[in-house]
């Protein structure tokens, strides 16, 4: 081993650290929603939204596109706090700040309000979850001359001990400083497009529907909010 | 995380000392250290010996016993770079049409490198493409599947049966209707050209080391039991493998169940959160059974056995 020259690359390393380094970063988060509307779900029902309030968090930001316990470590970035939020408001709602480093960002890895960390022997509700659950709803969905009103909460629970519900969510961004903002898009008349209200066509007339927990009704919107219907994450201009 | 990333720069410089080059290339010649490497294509164990049913890590745990009958593969384009060293770079474009089940014994050797640079490539991918009419018939697959999959311009082409004594077939949407099916095949074959990157083995550092002198034997590994997962995974395989949303998905209840009849599935009624089912993850949308069956199907690049090669890119 020629030792001057290891040394050589070493030092060539640690400087180039030093020169283009990371630097530690905070900037605000915020969540926009998206205004209720009518989307056809399945069966030819139509839905409309009345309420749709959404713990989303904590997340955790990685370098690599795919991120896992074991493939993301340490997080380039992460938005600890969880708050409930109106995901049917347009406007900017404020989620808290995002603590991390410069850097690029190739994926994230999130809860909706409820975790599972390594430390913990069964899922529970953060403090921020929506009355406990990761997200609430009400509603209603219409066939024909058929009317069914609907109230649903949802919980996105980790399938395992120090996981997260959403893993290896694909999302792209170069932070260069704090001076950035991360902007959180989510859109909950998406969430219920999957749902087929066939499954609850034979409920009096004049209930409510409550989603049960364990129906394909829930689970629909489940798959949604975590895999097909995702939550959008953009870094702007502050 | 900071001192993540100084440990990394550190261990990098380093590993590049233990070679004793920092320029080599695949082709340059000189002084420099010197080393070989052969590219095997391996199968899982699942692809010529099935899935047991049982409560082990790698059984089925819904009762399921699973058989293949054919699994062929489209693969090849190995690379190689090492980000110690921007000049050394291996790289084997040629794509292989492969009978997984009918390997040649020792392995299918899919590239060779000789006297090349003697240094840790860390930056290691490789590809399962679409075949085409230029992909090349490996040793051990017949004519006819190999001018197949080339027709279909498949990735991947599976046929083999599912089996369960008391097994049943219910409908995803009434669950509590169901009718007795003992055996349930499959033949799906699927265009899901993917590129798997970043590979790495079960333990240790990213990609390979040619040692100084010697030959570094590497094994990208094609995984046969994705599809039975319950989660898209992303690194370490933590999951649960279970069959039954292939015996609700034969909707005519013909004792085989389709692509076609997949694809008028709703993913959200056959996996449920209830029974460990999370889809997130994947790099398609998941709609639909069918939806899943190819989202796993971009994920069976893996590396060195047990190995992955977490980042995934859609191939045209």
């Amino acid at each position: 081993m020629n030792t001057t020259r290891c040394i050589c690359i070493f030092l060539a390393f640690v400087l180039s650290c030093g020169a283009s380094g990371q630097r530690e970063v905070e900037y605000a988060a915020v969540g926009v929603g998206r205004a209720a509307r009518v989307v056809e779900a399945r069966g030819g029902w139509q839905v409309t939204l009345e309420e749709a309030r959404v713990a989303l968090g904590p997340v955790y930001f990685c370098a690599t596109q795919a991120a896992s316990a074991d493939l993301c470590p340490s997080a380039r970035a992460e938005l600890l706090a969880t708050w409930p939020w109106d995901a049917l408001d347009p406007r900017s709602q404020h989620l808290g700040t995002v603590h991390g480093v410069t850097g690029s960002i190739g994926s994230a890895q999130y809860d909706f309000g409820i975790v599972w960390l390594e430390t913990d022997t069964q899922p529970r509700a953060l403090q921020g979850a929506v009355d406990g659950h990761s997200a609430v709803f009400r509603g209603r969905a219409t066939r024909g001359d058929r009317t069914l009103r609907f109230v649903a909460n949802i919980d996105a629970i980790p399938r395992a001990q120090g996981t997260h519900v959403v893993q290896g969510a694909r999302t792209s961004a170069d932070v260069l400083d704090s001076h950035t903002r991360l902007e959180v898009t989510v859109d909950p008349n998406l969430w219920w497009s999957g749902v087929d209200f066939d499954e609850f066509v034979d409920a009096p007339a004049d209930d409510v529907v409550v989603v049960p927990a364990d129906s394909r009704a829930a689970n629909a919107v489940l798959v949604a909010m975590t895999a097909n219907a995702t939550p959008q994450f953009r870094w702007v201009a502050p | 995380m900071r001192k993540h990333l100084m440990t990394g720069a550190v261990c990098v410089a380093l590993s590049a000392c233990e070679t004793g080059t920092d320029d080599a290339s695949s082709s340059s010649g000189g002084a420099q250290a010197k080393g070989n490497a052969q590219i095997f294509l391996e199968a899982e164990d699942t692809i010529p010996e099935g899935l047991e049913p049982g409560d082990g890590e790698e059984n089925i745990q819904d009762g399921w016993t699973v058989r293949y009958d054919k699994f062929l593969a489209v693969v090849g384009n190995f690379r190689a770079t090492s980000s110690a060293n921007s000049q050394a770079s291996l790289a084997k474009p040629d794509v292989l049409v492969v009978d997984l089940r009918s390997l040649p014994v020792g392995g299918l050797v899919l590239a060779e490198f000789t006297d090349v640079a003697a240094i840790r490539y860390d930056r290691v991918g490789y590809d399962i493409p679409n075949a085409s009419a230029s992909s090349t018939c490996a040793p051990g697959i017949s004519a006819d599947d190999c001018a197949m999959m080339k027709q279909n311009g498949y990735s991947i082409f599976i046929e083999g049966v599912i089996s369960k004594t008391d097994g049943q077939s219910c409908s995803p949407t009434q669950p509590n209707q169901c009718v007795a099916a003992a055996e349930v095949r499959f033949r799906w074959g699927l265009a899901a050209g993917t590129a798997f990157d970043d590979c790495a083995p079960p333990e240790g550092d990213s990609g390979f080391s040619i040692p100084t002198g010697g030959t570094a034997q590497v094994k990208p590994t094609i995984h046969g039991d994705h599809w039975f997962f319950t989660n898209i995974t992303q690194g370490e395989e933590i999951t649960e493998r279970k069959a039954q949303w292939i015996a609700n998905g034969d909707l005519d209840h013909d004792g085989e169940t389709t692509l076609a009849e997949l694809g008028q599935v709703a993913a959200s009624d056959v996996f449920p959160a209830s029974e460990g089912y999370n889809l997130s993850g994947a790099i398609i949308p998941v709609n639909t059974a069918r939806d899943y069956v190819e989202a796993q199907a971009r994920t069976l690049g893996d590396f060195q056995g047990e190995g992955e090669c977490p980042t995934r890119r859609i191939l045209d």
